[in-house]
């Protein structure tokens, strides 16, 4: 018993960031991301003793919270996924460059929060974990060529977002 | 020379452009300008994408998730003893129902048993089919209340991989 909670301990440690990362990209709320996570690995704990062994256990688990959070997703009011700030957090030794990339990185996610669900799983999934085609498939059950086109659309809907963020910031500061 | 489409330029970032396509790509960048732009825009993004950093859950989350799982497994644990007890008590009753079908056999061969004239007395004023018909009707609902659980159980298991 002991074990099995120490082993539980080790399995949401190792995965809990990247489950929330999911959740959270898809449902742009943090609390109802959590959730969704918690959900996730409750879920994932009742069938560990059914899962195939052969399997890859990460793929298995992030279809878990992926379909958990399109299931939030579609139950969720519109007004709820309303954008995060981001709160920047400055401090002495940030150094310009340091700065620049906060910046850049905040642009971003608040351009990935105004993507689709879709989009913004995609974009997560290959970048932050870096999963392969493959292990994208399995986990979003879709055909790897889909996967392709999608991720490149969703790539270019970003970019669009962020010239237009870009470019109303401009416009704000004249 | 015609430019590279979105999904060219997104197979150069990734690595998985064919060498004519790595060709018509750098003689695009050193001649098209407005191509370079467009290309730099997708790469710097490319390159940000790369550095994003993962999202972290409270740090409250982990506690909250294993005191859950504590009171779940505690609550499955309560269940399989009710669950116990339901086999318990179903088994006793066929166990018992077996008795009384066997005693009502014998009775009618040995009727000098202590018990038997009374239960004999019972059978001859109740029927004999009709103990059966209760009897059936009894151990059909007992199995009917096991192969729900039963099956509940499969569904819910397959449910949660579904």
């Amino acid at each position: 018993m002991a074990g099995d909670k120490t082993a539980h301990r080790d399995l949401v440690r190792c995965h809990k960031n990247f489950a929330f990362t999911i959740a959270y990209r898809i449902l742009n709320n943090r609390q109802e991301a959590e959730e969704v996570a918690q959900d996730a690995f409750m879920q994932a704990f009742a069938a560990l003793k059914d899962f195939n062994k052969t399997a890859k256990f990460k793929t298995w688990f992030y279809r878990i919270v992926f379909n958990a959070a399109l299931m939030a997703k579609r139950r969720q009011k519109p007004t709820e996924s309303m954008t995060e700030s981001h709160v920047l957090a400055f401090s002495i030794e940030d150094t310009p460059q340091n700065l620049q990339r906060q910046e850049r990185s905040n642009q971003i996610q608040e351009a990935l929060a105004k993507l689709s669900a879709d989009d913004a799983t995609m974009i997560t999934l290959f970048y932050l974990k870096e999963f392969s085609l493959e292990e994208m498939t399995e986990i979003t059950a879709i055909s790897s060529e889909t996967i392709k086109v999608k991720l490149h659309r969703a790539r270019k809907r970003l970019a669009e977002t962020l010239r237009l963020q870009l470019g109303a910031e401009v416009k704000n500061l004249y | 020379m015609e430019s590279l489409t979105d999904t060219e330029i997104f197979d150069l970032l990734d690595g998985m452009a064919s060498e004519e396509l790595n060709q018509r790509h750098q003689e695009l960048w050193r001649t098209d300008e407005r191509y370079r732009q467009y290309f730099d825009e997708l790469h710097t993004l490319h390159q940000s994408l790369r550095g994003l950093s993962i999202e972290s859950p409270s740090v409250g989350f982990e506690n909250t998730l294993l005191h859950r799982l504590e009171i779940s497994q505690r609550e499955y644990k309560l269940l399989a003893i009710s669950k116990r007890t339901l086999f318990l008590f179903v088994g006793l009753m066929m166990g018992l129902m077996l008795i009384g079908l066997l005693l009502l056999h014998d009775g009618q061969s040995a009727a000098n048993h202590l018990f038997v004239p009374a239960l004999e007395n019972t059978i001859t004023y109740v029927g004999l089919e009709d103990i059966q018909k209760v009897l059936f009707l009894i151990n059909g609902l007992l199995l009917l209340l096991v192969c729900e659980k039963l099956i509940k159980k499969y569904l819910e298991l397959h449910w949660r991989q579904l």
